[in-house]
């Protein structure tokens, strides 16, 4: 039995070298996006370019909250991402719900916003879907 | 343990010559019908009793393994660490890889700024906790 420890040392060890050798590394920082090659770049924005020309209709929606995310501060983009990573986590029912009342809340006073959350923590379920029914946001 | 005494017919009282002789014999006979396999282990295992320091000299060449592997694993991590920091090309490929934003970049404009601001607000906060 002793007699095979170093052998099994020796065989964990090569594993382990192997494992290390075979592995990815890890991922080098990135540059700035001037420094990414026109490859590069073309793969980041795949995605925005594939839903662009998936949707012609949506390419002047798409447009505009480009030209409005241009106009945020970098605080205001930080928050923008706050809210997003809340957007991902809700169903589309919730969505729904949210998209309409934001749209519903902008155009209010301070009063009057205060007032609708108050309506719409009273309101059952039921009530709510037929508020966001009635409510429903316009294609922006 | 009792040991029996070989005793030839007809004869009870050996000298211990006699005793010696009878008893070599019988060895002889007893290893002469073990088969060549078992002779050759007990012959090993001999061998092995009468240099204790042989076992020891085998296992040099295992531990020189297991060293040389630890410097293999030194290496590879050093060379893997190297690699890393080098500041290298990224591949095309890398990008593709650690651009977990794809989904997000489109959600980006997908919905307005405006909306993704006021979730992040006290009003969408207070109607989300409700």
């Amino acid at each position: 039995m002793n007699r095979s420890r170093p052998v099994v040392f020796a065989f964990v060890l090569a594993l382990a070298a192997g494992s290390a050798l075979a592995a990815p590394p890890a991922p080098a920082t990135l540059p700035a996006w001037d420094q990414l090659s026109p490859a590069q770049r073309d793969l980041v924005i795949a995605p925005l370019r594939d839903r662009w020309n998936a949707d012609p209709q949506a390419r002047t929606r798409l447009f505009q909250h480009a030209q409005r995310w241009q106009q945020l501060t970098p605080e205001q983009r930080a928050r923008m991402r706050h809210g997003m990573g809340k957007w991902e986590h809700m169903d589309p029912q919730q969505r729904e719900a949210m998209r309409a009342l934001f749209h519903k809340m902008r155009d209010l006073t301070p009063e009057q916003r205060t007032a609708l959350r108050e309506q719409w923590r009273k309101m059952t379920p039921q009530q709510r879907r037929e508020w966001v029914e009635a409510n429903r946001s316009p294609a922006d | 343990m009792k040991i029996d005494r070989p005793h030839p017919p007809g004869d009870d009282a050996l000298s211990d010559e006699d005793f010696d002789r009878l008893s070599r014999a019988r060895h002889r006979d007893a290893v002469a019908s073990l088969s060549p396999r078992v002779q050759a282990q007990l012959q090993q295992r001999l061998r092995a009793s009468r240099m204790p320091a042989a076992g020891m000299r085998r296992r040099h060449p295992a531990w020189g393994l297991a060293a040389a592997c630890s410097l293999a694993v030194v290496f590879a991590f050093g060379l893997q660490h190297r690699l890393a920091d080098r500041d290298t090309p990224v591949p095309a490929s890398s990008v593709a890889a650690s651009s977990n934003d794809n989904g997000e970049l489109v959600a980006t404009l997908d919905e307005a700024p405006d909306l993704y601001l006021w979730l992040a607000s006290d009003d969408a906060n207070r109607i989300l906790s409700e």
